[in-house]
C-alpha cells in the first residue's frame, strides 16, 4: 500500500517535469516549479505552525523607573513621585460618594518651544477601573490651582487624580506608564509640526499611601 | 566609445541635479503651519499697532515673585501666587475695529523663540483677555504670564482674536526689555 | 490637425473648462457663503411699530449722556464715562402676538450699529446699580413677556462720541435668521 503511494508520487512528479523538459513552452515549465515550491511551502508554514512560530510574541517588559527619577519622554521630563489614595481630591474637594480619588503626583518640566495642555497623556496608571482615554482632574500643587497648561524650562510638581469606584482592587505596588511621543515636523495629515506616536517608555512602581487612613482617630 | 562614456556621464549628472532638485523643493516647502500661520504685525511698547479685528497698545511692563488676586466678585477670596521663575505683568490697552471681539491668545515670545501662554492661574480680575472690546473704545487691563527670569530679556507680547490666527493678523509687540528688570517681591492685582 | 491647432483649441476650451470646474468644485461653498452672509433688514422709522418674529417691535425711549447720566434712581458704577465716550440707553418696546413669538425671544440680541457699519454690544463696563425695567427680550422669573401683553427691556451701551449721533438700534432674533430689524433711533 505504501509502496504504491510511493510509486503513485514518483509518477505524478515525473509527468510534471515531463513536459518542461520536452517543451519549450516555459509557462508549463514554471507551473510545475509553483507546485514544488507551494508544496514545500506549505510543509514549512505547517511545521512552523506545530512549533508554536505564530503566537504572539511575547513582550518585552518595560524598563523599571524608579520613583523619583526624571526621564525624558519627549516633551516631557517626567519623574513619577508617589501614589495616594484618598477621599478628597488633590485640590482638597471630596469626591462623590462611592468613588476614590487616586492621585498621582509628578514632576513635570516642558521640553518644548511652547506652553502645553497635553499633560494627563504622558502618564497611564495601569488599573482596569480607570479607561484608557479617561482625563484625570490635574492640580497644580504650588499653590492648588486647576493645572490646565505647562510653560517650557518650568519644573512644577503636579497632581493627576482619576475618580474609581469605592472598593476597587489596587495592585501592590500600582505600575505606572511613562509614555514618550515623538515630534515630527510635518505630520501625515496635515503636514503641520506635532507630537505624535505615543509609546510606553518605562515603568514606575509605587506603593499606594493612604492619607485618610493615617489622619483618621 | 568615448562618445558613449560622455553620454553616459552626461545622464549620471542629469540624474543626480534632478535628484538635488527634488531634495530642495521638499524641503523649502513650508509646512502646513507656515502655509497657514498668522500675518504679524510689528510694533513696540507704548505705541498703538492695528490688526485686522482689533488694536492694542502695550503700556507698561513690570515683573514680580509673586501676585496677589482675588476670585472675582468675591472680596474674601484674596490669594497669593509664587512661581518657579517670575511673573511678567502688561499693562495694555485694546479696542476693537468694526464689531465686538476678545483677544483670544495672548503669549511672550522670547529671545529663543518660545512661547509662553498666558497664565490661567489667577481668574479674570483686572485680566485683558476675555473681556470684550468694542469698536472705538479703549478697554485696559493686564496680561500676566509666568516665565523662567533668563527669558524675560527681549520678550515680545504676542496677541490675537483668535487662538489660532490662521491666516488673520498677530501683533508681536516689542516690550523694549533689553535687561530684564529686577523683579518686585509683590504684585497686587486687587488693589494695585 | 495639426499639432498647433490642437494646442489652440485645447487652450480655448479651458477659458470654459477653468470656471466650470471651479463652480464644481467650490460651488456650494460659494452659495453657502452667500446665504450665510445675506442680511435681510426690515428697517423701521423713528418711532414707527414694526413687525417681526411674530412680535411688534418700537423705540420707547433713546437718551444720551456726554457724562454720568442724572441721577433718577439708577446710579452708574462706573464713576465718569472713559473720555471720548458717550452713554446710550435705548429702551424697546414690544408685543408678542403668539406663544410661539414669546418663545423666540429667548435667543434674541439687541445691538447698535452706525453708518459705517461698525456695532457695538451691550453693556460694556456699565451696569446701573437699579432699573425699572428688565435688560433681555426675554425678561426675568418674574417680568417675562406675556402674549399680547406689551413688554419694556432696555440696554446701556458705551460708543465713542463721533458715533453717538449716528446710531440705530438692531435686533436680531436667531429664529429669524438672516433676518433682522432695524429700528432708527434718528
Amino acid at each position: 500500500m505504501r509502496h504504491f503511494a510511493q510509486v503513485h508520487a514518483r509518477d505524478c512528479l515525473l509527468k510534471l517535469r515531463l513536459p518542461s523538459l520536452r517543451a519549450l513552452d516555459g509557462i508549463e515549465e514554471r507551473r510545475s516549479t509553483w507546485i514544488v515550491v507551494g508544496s514545500v511551502g506549505a510543509i514549512a508554514v505547517l511545521v512552523a505552525w506545530l512549533a508554536g512560530g505564530f503566537a504572539a510574541a511575547p513582550k518585552p517588559a518595560l524598563p523599571k523607573l524608579d520613583a523619583g527619577k526624571a526621564i525624558d519622554t519627549g516633551q516631557w521630563r517626567v519623574a513619577v513621585h508617589r501614589a495616594t489614595l484618598s477621599a478628597r481630591r488633590p485640590d482638597g474637594r471630596a469626591v462623590p460618594t462611592g468613588k476614590a480619588a487616586l492621585t498621582v503626583e509628578a514632576e513635570l518640566t516642558n521640553r518644548t518651544h511652547a506652553s502645553s495642555n497635553d499633560i494627563a497623556s504622558a502618564l497611564r496608571v495601569e488599573l482596569s477601573a480607570i479607561a484608557p482615554k479617561a482625563l484625570p482632574a490635574m492640580t497644580l500643587l504650588r499653590d492648588g490651582t486647576i493645572l490646565l497648561a505647562l510653560h517650557p524650562k518650568m519644573t512644577e510638581r503636579v497632581a493627576l487624580s482619576w475618580e474609581i469606584p469605592l472598593g476597587t482592587t489596587i495592585p501592590d505596588p500600582l505600575p505606572v506608564t511613562v509614555i514618550s511621543k515623538i515630534h515630527k515636523d510635518r505630520d501625515n495629515l496635515l503636514g503641520g509640526e506635532g507630537w505624535f506616536n505615543p509609546k510606553p517608555m518605562a515603568q514606575v512602581k509605587l506603593k499606594v499611601e493612604s492619607p485618610d487612613a493615617r489622619g483618621a482617630p | 566609445m568615448s562618445t558613449l562614456a560622455a553620454a553616459r556621464r552626461r545622464s549620471a549628472w542629469r540624474v543626480l541635479v534632478s535628484l538635488a532638485l527634488l531634495l530642495a523643493m521638499r524641503e523649502s516647502i513650508p509646512n502646513y503651519d507656515g502655509m497657514t500661520g498668522p500675518i504679524v504685525e510689528r510694533g513696540v511698547l507704548g505705541e498703538w499697532t492695528q490688526a485686522r479685528r482689533f488694536a492694542a497698545r502695550a503700556d507698561t511692563v513690570l515683573t514680580a515673585r509673586a501676585i496677589r488676586t482675588e476670585k472675582t466678585g468675591v472680596p474674601e477670596s484674596l490669594s497669593q501666587h509664587d512661581t518657579s521663575g517670575v511673573w511678567l505683568v502688561v499693562d495694555a490697552t485694546a479696542k476693537a475695529v468694526d464689531e465686538p471681539v476678545s483677544i483670544g491668545k495672548a503669549q511672550i515670545l522670547t529671545r529663543d523663540g518660545r512661547r509662553y501662554a498666558r497664565t490661567e492661574r489667577l481668574g479674570s480680575t483686572r485680566q485683558l483677555s476675555g473681556a470684550e472690546l468694542q469698536p472705538g473704545i479703549e478697554s485696559r487691563g493686564v496680561l500676566v504670564f509666568e516665565l523662567p527670569a533668563d527669558q524675560v530679556a527681549g520678550a515680545q507680547l504676542v496677541l490675537a482674536d483668535s487662538p489660532i490666527a490662521i491666516l488673520d493678523s498677530e501683533l508681536q509687540l516689542d516690550l523694549r526689555l533689553a535687561a530684564a528688570p529686577a523683579p518686585r517681591e509683590f504684585y497686587d492685582l486687587v488693589r494695585r | 490637425m495639426s499639432a498647433s491647432r490642437t494646442y489652440r483649441r485645447g487652450l480655448a476650451a479651458l477659458v470654459v473648462l477653468a470656471p466650470l470646474a471651479l463652480w464644481t468644485a467650490s460651488g456650494d461653498d460659494f452659495l453657502e457663503y452667500r446665504t450665510k452672509h445675506a442680511v435681510v433688514e426690515t428697517v423701521a422709522a423713528v418711532g414707527a411699530t414694526q413687525d417681526y418674529g411674530g412680535s411688534e417691535w418700537r423705540i420707547d425711549r433713546y437718551d444720551t449722556w456726554a457724562g454720568q447720566p442724572p441721577d433718577a434712581g439708577k446710579a452708574l458704577t462706573a464713576a465718569t464715562l472713559p473720555q471720548g465716550t458717550r452713554l446710550v440707553r435705548v429702551r424697546v418696546a414690544l408685543r408678542a402676538k403668539d406663544e410661539a413669538a414669546v418663545k423666540a425671544l429667548d435667543r434674541c440680541t439687541l445691538e447698535l450699529v452706525d453708518g459705517r457699519g461698525r456695532r457695538w454690544n451691550p453693556g460694556a463696563g456699565v451696569t446701573a446699580a437699579r432699573r425699572d425695567v428688565p435688560t433681555r427680550c426675554n425678561g426675568t422669573y418674574d417680568n417675562a413677556p406675556q402674549v399680547a401683553q406689551p413688554f419694556l427691556f432696555e440696554q446701556d451701551f458705551l460708543v465713542p462720541e463721533d458715533a453717538a449721533g449716528d446710531v440705530d438700534a438692531v435686533i436680531r432674533l436667531a429664529a429669524e435668521k438672516p433676518a433682522r430689524l432695524r429700528l432708527r433711533l434718528r
